[in-house]
């Protein structure tokens, strides 16, 4: 199963109906399912929820052995976290996609980390889809610890 | 010491969702309360005790919207009192910062791990006011001024 998924803020249907058509012409063989948000395209060949709660979200993402999204850091955390090869697409502004264009260098930089893989615009998917089969996203150390340290240093030297 | 976290529903609660799992082990107090924009985790954040509190979801496109979310935050601020407000934005935190601020909390602001070459335009008008403002990359850190690297999320 791939799961496609925009995030929950807004739509995204230049993605998800480029993947829906992918699937009508037979290019992805694999069922779909696709949590689309705000979008006011309705998928014709794959299930779709609007909103999945997170819990069942998890899930979703745990079932797929493939992911389809939009270069929104959730949705790349949640394909790390469960190292899911991740085909994205970055949000434009200029298509009213988002408020800037900074997933665009959301992607590129995960796509340099070998985090996942990028398709800048439609006309891209299928030979990056297609790459997505044998991908094996890179192992890598988060310095997480440090970070919640740190801010846990703050909150001592403000504790009254 | 009373401290609130608040961050945005997507990337922004996801960057949260990971600092709040640590909260226990590195922070000296628990969040009373967690400010956010949609309930897609709001029942499993109830769970670890905090108030949890939905605002209206608004970005720089929706002028009318950020100005209801600026009054849901201003009352939550008030009601509230922290001392203390953390956040990864976006711009509806920002808003609360600015409350949060204004009544005398400290305020740290953790620019969203998406920010991958520049700092957030939420971010770095907050940096104006926060006493603590993190990115998340070593490089933005470089080459602006006030802005500290600690760690990353993911």
């Amino acid at each position: 199963m791939i799961f496609l998924t925009v995030g929950s803020r807004y739509g995204f249907d230049r993605l998800v109906q480029a993947v829906d058509d992918m699937v009508g012409s037979g290019e992805i063989l694999e069922p779909v399912t696709a949590q689309i948000g705000m979008g006011s395209f309705e998928p014709r060949h794959m299930e779709f929820e609007r909103f999945i709660p997170g819990p069942r979200y998890d899930t979703r993402v745990q079932d797929a052995h493939m992911l389809i999204g939009h270069a929104g850091s959730g949705t790349i955390s949640l394909a790390m976290a469960n190292e899911k090869p991740l085909l994205v697409m970055p949000r434009r502004k200029r298509y009213h996609e988002h408020v800037n264009d900074h997933q665009v260098a959301t992607a590129r930089t995960f796509e340099r980390l070998q985090q996942l893989l990028a398709a800048d615009n439609v006309d891209q998917l299928s030979t990056k889809f297609a790459a997505l089969h044998t991908f094996v996203p890179q192992r890598r150390i988060a310095h997480t610890d440090e970070l919640a340290g740190r801010v846990g240093d703050f909150l001592r030297s403000i504790a009254k | 010491m009373k401290l609130l976290v608040g961050a945005s529903a997507g990337g922004h609660a996801n960057d949260m969702r990971v600092l709040i799992d640590r909260a226990a082990e590195f922070w000296p107090v628990a969040p009373v309360a967690y400010i956010t924009t949609a309930d897609t985790w709001a029942d499993e954040l109830r769970d670890t005790g905090m108030r949890v509190y939905v605002i209206r979801e608004a970005d720089r496109r929706t002028p009318l919207r950020a100005i209801q979310t600026a009054f849901q935050s201003l009352r939550i601020v008030l009601k509230e009192r922290p001392d203390a407000i953390v956040t990864t934005g976006a711009m509806p935190m920002a808003i609360m910062c600015v409350w949060a601020r204004l009544i005398g909390a400290k305020v740290v602001w953790i620019d969203c791990i998406s920010q991958t070459e520049t700092l957030s335009l939420s971010g770095r008008a907050v940096k104006r006011l926060s006493h603590l403002t993190l990115t998340q990359w070593p490089e933005i850190a470089m080459r602006t001024r006030g802005v500290e690297y600690a760690g990353e999320v993911l």
